[in-house]
């Protein structure tokens, strides 16, 4: 087990990277990483929403969306009918993103109360990861391939949970790379024309060269 | 009313100039016919989204804008999803986790809460249309040219027969190299016709 | 903030998530009939591949070790079984069909879902075009009917023991594809293991 689910660790750290590998998270990934500090800021926030999504997201899917015999809406009304007369997994979309913008939203109340220096640290990323599409996109993935037919596979909340964290890691592992290497860029003498942007994408395909090298890994 | 269709395809194109959804044009663009099918997709979702959006832009409350939209645009990526699985099942098969996360790309999102929550509803839909298409473009273009360089292929057909392609531009460093690039080239071409000073590419969110 | 607003803030929220419901509800009543469909068709689709010399195939049987359909031809007489089965692969979990006459020798596989890399994993399931894109420009060639993945044809003839992944030519394994070692194991230990377990299972009954 503890193997396991150091595979899936390194597998969406390194192997599918987020960012480099999967191409999600890269509008914060190219907007967020021209200083180091606001790059580890933003990605501390993903790794923690990414987390708290994973586990809720699980819950939601399990009890409420899944058409197997511990749905809710099958335990209250479902008397002598097939389980999948409530399948409701055509609502996982709908569902997660209103899950993942409540979570960021309470998230960022729950952290303007108890700690204001995480929030002045946290604070202005947190809006914007509702829009990350890493976020729902590691929610999908959970669902994707730790359920098979709405029934949850063995450990599968764990492995949800260690998937959510490694992915924000990930990302945050991309961000960081980046941003260090943008630091130093700015002294750089680069053609005008592939200043911002273009030279951080370039940038960007030569680290998502070097992560292919991780390929042999798992 | 023309101007605001070809707004979105050419000066404030989605993907060139606002560097707004990124991941599914880096990510669906091993080919054209994915490229396009992605854009299609999108497309329908921006113009309807952005006709509800337009529509209830008098009675949906200020505070609580953000989370309506969203629920608005996960309801038609929500029928896309279903329309594909059940008609197309090829395309699903390849657009894969890329068909729910339309939700989340920025460029629906933006042009709800920048656009068609403060326009009435007929332009709102030709500004969905034109930045749909300009999305689409931008697809296509580096779909062409990954397929071309990386599989040797064109909507599936072979190019040069015996040829072994780049395969390293249908991977994923390929598909960053090539926006990098296009939108190098992209900002060489628009200081050239300032003639001014030269302007680095915009950076956005 | 007062209380009536927040009473409004809410109601206006519930009503708006009510009727995407609503709408999403009714498009799923209508979409489920087809995608319903096609899955059946898939499913007798594939087993119409691995096992092209029976008629008619029975319902699921489940056994003790693996799940497994029986093929009768025409007359009724025992030509194979067909039972499905997955492993690891790439960026995906792939599984597969595989089809075995009553001696075990493999019939015929046909992969059934996998999201590898496009381009590079997916070329299991790529069937090469007939002609050209110029000689499809041109309207010359022949189109040709479309034909099956040449990777999954060399599982057909072969039995448990040459289930092996070789580089470059060979007779009597399999040959892997180009760039995608990984993908072309863990097809083939999808098969092998499958295969065996189902052997097994034929033995002790």
């Amino acid at each position: 087990m503890i193997a396991e689910l150091f595979i899936i660790f390194i597998g969406v750290v390194l192997v599918n990277n987020f960012v480099l590998a999967r191409f999600l998270g890269l509008c914060p990934y190219i907007g967020v990483s021209r200083d180091l500090k606001s790059a580890l800021g933003m990605g501390l926030a993903v790794v923690f929403v990414m987390t708290m999504a994973s586990a809720v997201t699980w819950v939601i899917y399990y009890y409420l969306l899944a058409p197997t015999p511990h749905n809710v809406w099958f335990l209250l009304w479902g008397d002598g009918v097939d389980p999948s007369a409530f399948d409701f997994s055509y609502l996982r979309t709908i569902a997660f993103i209103l899950v993942i913008a409540a979570l960021v939203q309470l998230v960022e109340m729950v952290i303007t109360k108890t700690s204001p220096a995480l929030y002045r640290a946290l604070g202005i990323y947190l809006p914007l990861i509702t829009t990350n599409c890493a976020v729902l996109g590691v929610t999908v993935l959970n669902i994707d391939i730790f359920f098979k037919a709405g029934e949850p596979l063995a450990g599968s909340f764990i492995k949800c949970l260690v998937q959510g964290f490694g992915a924000g890691i990930g990302f945050t592992l991309a961000l960081v790379l980046m941003a260090s290497i943008r630091e130093r860029l700015d002294l750089a003498d680069i053609p005008p024309a592939l200043k911002g942007a273009p030279i951080a994408f370039i940038i960007a395909a030569l680290m998502s060269m070097a992560f292919l090298g991780f390929t042999g890994l798992i | 009313m023309i101007r605001q269709f070809t707004k979105g395809i050419f000066q404030r194109n989605p993907v060139f100039v606002l560097l707004l959804g990124l991941c599914p044009t880096l990510a669906v663009s091993t080919s054209v016919g994915n490229a396009i099918g992605m854009g299609a997709a999108a497309t329908f979702v921006l113009v309807f989204s952005n006709l509800i959006v337009s529509l209830l832009r008098k009675l949906v409350p200020n505070k609580i804008r953000i989370p309506c939209y969203i629920v608005v645009i996960a309801t038609f990526v929500t029928l896309v999803e279903l329309v594909l699985e059940a008609y197309l099942p090829d395309l699903n098969a390849s657009l894969g986790l890329f068909v729910p996360l339309i939700v989340v790309n920025c460029i629906i999102l933006g042009r709800a809460e920048a656009f068609a929550s403060r326009n009435a509803p007929l332009v709102s839909v030709v500004d969905g249309l034109g930045m749909g298409v300009g999305f689409t473009l931008a697809l296509t273009v580096l779909g062409t040219i990954r397929e071309i360089s990386g599989s040797n292929t064109l909507l599936g057909l072979e190019l040069i027969p015996n040829f072994s392609p780049a395969m390293i531009m249908i991977l994923p460093p390929g598909a960053f190299l090539t926006i990098g690039l296009l939108l190098g080239l992209f900002a060489l071409l628009r200081s050239r016709r300032e003639k001014g000073g030269v302007s680095p590419a915009g950076e956005g969110s | 903030m007062k209380e009536g607003t927040i009473l409004k803030l809410g109601l206006t929220l519930t009503a708006i998530c009510l009727a995407a419901a609503a709408a999403l509800a009714v498009s799923y009543r209508m979409t489920k009939p087809t995608i319903d469909a096609r899955a059946r068709a898939d499913k007798l689709e594939a087993l119409r591949v691995v096992l092209p010399a029976a008629a008619k195939f029975s319902d699921r049987q489940s056994g003790p070790e693996i799940d497994y359909y029986e093929g009768r031809d025409g007359s009724g007489n025992l030509v194979g079984y067909a039972f499905p089965g997955e492993a690891k692969g790439y960026s995906s979990t792939i599984s597969v069909m595989v089809g075995v006459d009553p001696e075990g020798t493999i019939t015929g596989i046909k992969i059934l879902e996998q999201k590898e890399t496009p381009g590079l994993g997916t070329q299991a399931v790529d069937v090469p075009a007939s002609r050209t894109f110029w000689e499809a420009l041109l309207g010359r060639g022949e189109k040709g009917p479309a034909g099956r993945p040449p990777f999954q044809e060399q599982f057909a003839g072969k039995t448990a023991s040459q289930l092996q992944v070789v580089r470059g030519k060979s007779e009597d394994k399999i040959e892997a594809l180009t760039g995608a070692t990984i993908t072309s194991r863990a097809v083939t230990d999808a098969v092998k293991e499958s295969l065996q377990t189902f052997l097994k299972q034929q033995k002790r009954i």
